[in-house]
């Protein structure tokens, strides 16, 4: 699959968002995990550019949720890790375990 | 806590439709949130993070139209004027009425915006004019600023007026110029003091004047103005350093003034010549001398008029005789070279013009804003297709544009024929260098650029406003309006009312003035009378007995020519020129106080003057035969003189006055009678009082030949003829009818008049094209509430009258403030009028009256259209 094209840091930082909220992924907890997990201080702004190329690129899929009262009466839109997205990221997160395996320096103090 | 408003909107206006709804969602639950844990901060970071959402997401909106993608603002603004220039054909009324309201207004602007070019904005031709103080002197009875210096008074503040480091002088003279045969009659400007090189000229030609030319026994010479260098003698080198005798004496030409001087009267000169010593062009009577001075560093106009009014107090103790009336001032460049009068002339015709355009702007909004409402549904449906706001907007503005342009365009058209009239009517050298040059051009572009702009800023905050699901819903245009767009329609009816009122009256007063000034009566009837001037140069003969017999030659010959009923001498013209002034004592009177000595025009004529002029005896006799051959003076005084300076008119006959003449001894004379006042040249002013001597009892110089026949106009030629027979150097000039000369003195005023007359016209067409709209819009809007209550049985005139009600209402409103304003322009133009007041009650009330009167037409003509339509009809459509 050498013509899917790569994802960066961010990407995939935001997709790992996406699988880490399950069933309800949608902007807010997407952001929250990346600060929670990453400590990452991304903007909402940034994280929906992000959603919204991979969702060009075809890694992510969305869906209007139903609209909730505690959103002043606002939909969702739900993202969810589409199959070549999977690929990709798996490919990805793979080629750097195997690039990083038996690297002292990059072992944690303990 | 609910999250501000504002940014939501944002991101409801800026962002993604797809996104905008869960970023609403996901924006307000993140600041539930905060609220609870930070509610200080929630709204602050609230609009952060909105503002984030907004950058990051703005450009993901797709594209409004397919077609427009990826075009470039040229392509589009193109495509914006081709639309407007399609109105033409599409929308005529519209579009016409547009453009020839701009064009109209447009073009008084650039008209008037000519007049101020040349009087405020164009560079004066004088090195570093502001640093130029030129001494203008007054004399009583006459234009303030105008009398001019004698030479020693001149001296006196050459030599004492520190603040100038140099004071030069000149004068203006006919001079005879011959070469050989040919002779001409030319101006001369004669300068003392190094004028040329005080004012910076340049020589295009050969060298100009200098100090040293002043000096007595230097060569005489002269230098020659470009336009009359190249008029005369066809640009021709040659002509430097070549020899012409004039007035007498021989001269060599050694230059060519350039051409650049050549602005307002200065372009009358033909030729300059450095003063040569003649005595009597240094007398303390002859004030013909303007000086001009210039200033030392860092001194103003007000020091140097400091140590000039000095000066003249002390020259007033030391000269009681000549000095006692003259006063002097120091005044500016622009003060010296335009009256008091021109700045407010120029001021009122600004203001008028600007007016104008505002009445011509509101008038273009107003139809602008009508058609966009008809147009609501198809800008509506525009935007519902993804068109953005923008877009409309700019569409607008390109359309408004396009009228600009073509108003513009045809407004220039409007200014070349205003200025081709200008210089139909004008006679005066000021109104004739008027000219369509760059600047103006500029200028008209300019306007046709910034009106359109400013025209369609209310109709584009409307588009922007209008709720488009809310247009297309509607369905129609014929909704009563809401309350902000009627109060809107109300504000501009007053506007163009008041406006309208206030041009009006303000055109009215003046127009009344000028014409008062020229029909006023002038004390003699001008219409059968031809004159030509004459002047026995001292350089023909010193003798005072020979220069009169020469003249009484010339007067007993022009009686010969066939068709001359009479003929006279005046030193003077009646109510056309200005005599001497001379101080005089009643005999036997005490003189007192030198100032309370009384003083009068000094006109010397010719036995029969009054006879030939038409001025009838009040009380005594005119002059006879028999007086001009006895040695004893007898005078003749004017009414005025009479009332002033006598009891009454039987105790001034009898007396004796002694004149001080300022040109000889003084003069004891008897009065023999009083004469019927003639008007004041400055026909605004109260008659000069005047004593009149007869040519043998007092020498004089230059004279004017005036005579009665009754087709004077016919009479021109054959009198410059026999004026040349008697003497070959002794050419006439300023040869006219009295009439025409009368024309010409009143030339501007006819013009101005003329002016405010086509302004006021403009204004008062333009608003009732304005309201008709204005209410023809109103009642078109309200044809169906008036179908219905027709159907229900309301008589016509009852509805007709509650329309024309609300109109009437407005227009009283419009007209109570116009007459305000009115009132306020007309207090501060008080010096313009004459025989009118500033608060002229039927000016004002034929104005308003007028005013009224075009609103109720143009309340009524719309009223008629909807009151005659079927209700039916009317109700279907609606």
């Amino acid at each position: 699959m050498g013509e899917s094209p790569g994802v960066g840091e961010f990407e995939q930082l935001v997709m790992l968002g996406v699988l880490q909220c399950g069933a309800d992924a949608y902007g807010v907890p997407v952001w929250r995990e990346l600060e929670a997990r990453a400590g990452r201080e991304a903007s909402l702004g940034a994280v929906y550019k992000t959603l919204d190329r991979l969702e060009a690129k075809g890694y992510v899929a969305s869906s209007v949720g139903g609209p909730t009262a505690e959103r002043g009466g606002r939909s969702k839109r739900i993202y969810r890790v589409t199959a070549s997205g999977l690929r990709v990221l798996r490919r990805s997160l793979a080629s750097i375990a195997r690039m990083s395996e038996g690297l002292r320096e990059l072992q944690e103090p303990q | 806590m609910t999250p501000p408003l504002l940014p939501q909107r944002l991101v409801r206006h800026l962002i993604d439709a797809r996104f905008a709804e869960a970023a609403l969602g996901d924006l307000s639950e993140i600041f539930d949130d905060e609220v609870r844990s930070a509610p200080r901060r929630a709204r602050f970071r609230y609009w952060r993070r909105a503002a984030g959402v907004c950058w990051h997401l703005h450009r993901r909106r797709p594209r409004p139209a397919p077609h427009s993608s990826g075009d470039s603002l040229m392509l589009t603004m193109l495509r914006d004027f081709v639309r407007g220039a399609r109105l033409f054909v599409t929308q005529p009324a519209f579009s016409w009425a547009a453009v020839v309201t701009l064009a109209l207004a447009i073009g008084a602007n650039t008209l008037i915006f000519n007049i101020a070019n040349i009087l405020v904005l164009k560079p004066l031709p004088f090195d570093r004019p502001d640093r130029l103080g030129w001494i203008l002197g007054t004399i009583p009875g006459a234009s303030p600023d105008r009398a001019g210096t004698s030479l020693p008074e001149y001296a006196a503040f050459r030599d004492e007026v520190s603040t100038f480091t140099q004071l030069a002088a000149w004068r203006r003279q006919p001079v005879t110029m011959r070469e050989r045969d040919q002779s001409d009659r030319v101006l001369a400007q004669m300068v003392i003091g190094n004028l040329q090189g005080l004012w910076g000229l340049k020589a295009a030609r050969g060298r100009l004047l200098s100090a040293a030319d002043e000096q007595p026994g230097s060569p005489r010479v002269a230098v020659l103005a470009h336009q009359f260098w190249t008029a005369r003698f066809g640009a021709d080198e040659r002509v430097i350093g070549r020899s012409f005798v004039i007035d007498g004496v021989p001269h060599t030409i050694v230059g060519v003034v350039a051409p650049d001087i050549e602005l307002g009267n200065i372009s009358e000169i033909d030729v300059w010549l450095p003063y040569s010593g003649d005595p009597a062009l240094a007398s303390r009577a002859y004030r013909g001398w303007r000086p001009v001075g210039r200033l030392r560093e860092h001194a103003t106009i007000a020091d140097a008029h400091v140590q000039v009014a000095a000066i003249v107090e002390r020259l007033r103790r030391e000269h009681p005789d000549t000095n006692r009336d003259w006063t002097a001032r120091v005044g500016t460049t622009r003060q010296a070279l335009g009256g008091a009068n021109t700045w407010l002339v120029l001021s009122l015709l600004s203001i008028v013009v600007g007016l104008l355009l505002l009445l011509a702007c509101a008038n273009v909004m107003n139809l602008l804003i009508a058609r966009l409402i008809g147009r609501r549904q198809e800008l509506a449906v525009r935007t519902a297709l993804g068109a953005t706001r923008g877009r409309v907007v700019r569409q607008i503005i390109g359309e408004s544009l396009m009228l600009g342009m073509a108003g513009g365009l045809l407004g220039l058209l409007v200014a070349w024929v205003g200025l081709a009239g200008v210089h139909a009517v004008s006679t005066e050298p000021f109104f004739r260098q008027l000219q369509m040059d760059f600047g103006v051009v500029l200028f008209a572009v300019a306007l046709a650029f910034v009106t359109p702009l400013a025209v369609s800023v209310i109709p584009t905050l409307r588009v922007l406003r209008d709720d488009v699901r809310a247009t297309l819903s509607e369905g129609s245009t014929r909704t009563v309006g809401s309350a902000t767009a009627a109060r809107g329609r109300s504000a501009l009816v007053v506007l163009q009312v008041s406006l309208a009122v206030t041009l009006l009256i303000v055109a009215a007063l003046v127009v009344q003035s000028m014409q008062a000034i020229v029909v006023a009566d002038l004390g003699y009837d001008p219409s059968p009378l031809v004159s030509a001037q004459i002047d026995v140069a001292r350089w023909k003969t010193e003798d005072d007995q020979a220069a009169l017999r020469l003249r009484q030659r010339v007067l007993a010959r022009v009686r010969d020519i066939p068709g001359v009923e009479a003929a006279a001498l005046a030193t003077v013209l009646p109510a056309l020129q200005f005599a001497d002034n001379v101080p005089f004592d009643i005999g036997g009177r005490s003189t007192g106080d030198e100032r309370d000595r009384p003083t009068a025009g000094l006109t010397v004529v010719s036995a029969d003057y009054f006879s030939v002029i038409g001025v009838p005896l009040l009380a005594g006799r005119g002059f006879e035969a028999a007086d001009a051959s006895s040695p004893r003076a007898v005078v003749v005084v004017s009414a005025e003189a009479a009332r002033r300076f006598w009891p009454s008119s039987s105790e001034a006959l009898g007396s004796t006055v002694r004149i001080a003449d300022p040109s000889g001894a003084p003069i004891e004379a008897a009065v023999i009678g009083v004469a019927r006042n003639v008007a004041n040249p400055m026909i605004t002013e109260p008659p000069v009082p005047t004593l009149y001597l007869l040519d043998e009892h007092r020498p004089t110089r230059t004279t004017n030949v005036i005579l009665r026949a009754a087709a004077p106009a016919s009479l021109a030629r054959p009198l410059r003829q026999a004026i040349g027979e008697v003497d070959p150097d002794l050419p006439a000039y300023q040869l006219r009818t009295v009439t025409a000369a009368m024309e010409d003195e009143n030339s501007s005023n006819l013009l101005l008049s003329g002016m405010f007359a086509a302004f006021a016209t403009i204004a008062i067409l333009l608003a009732m094209a304005g309201l008709y709209g204005v209410m023809s819009y109103a009642v078109s809007q309200r044809s169906g509430e008036i179908a219905v209550r027709l159907a229900l049985g309301a008589p016509t005139r009852v509805i007709a009258r509650q329309v024309i009600g609300q109109s009437v209402k407005l227009s009283i409103v419009g007209i109570a403030i116009g007459a305000v304003c009115a009132y306020g322009l007309a207090r501060s133009i008080a010096s313009l009028l004459f025989g009118v007041t500033p608060a002229d009650v039927v000016t004002y009330g034929v104005a308003i009256a007028l005013t009224l009167v075009a609103s109720l037409v143009a309340t009524w003509l719309p009223m008629r259209r909807a009151a005659t339509i079927d209700p039916l009809e009317s109700l279907r459509r609606t």
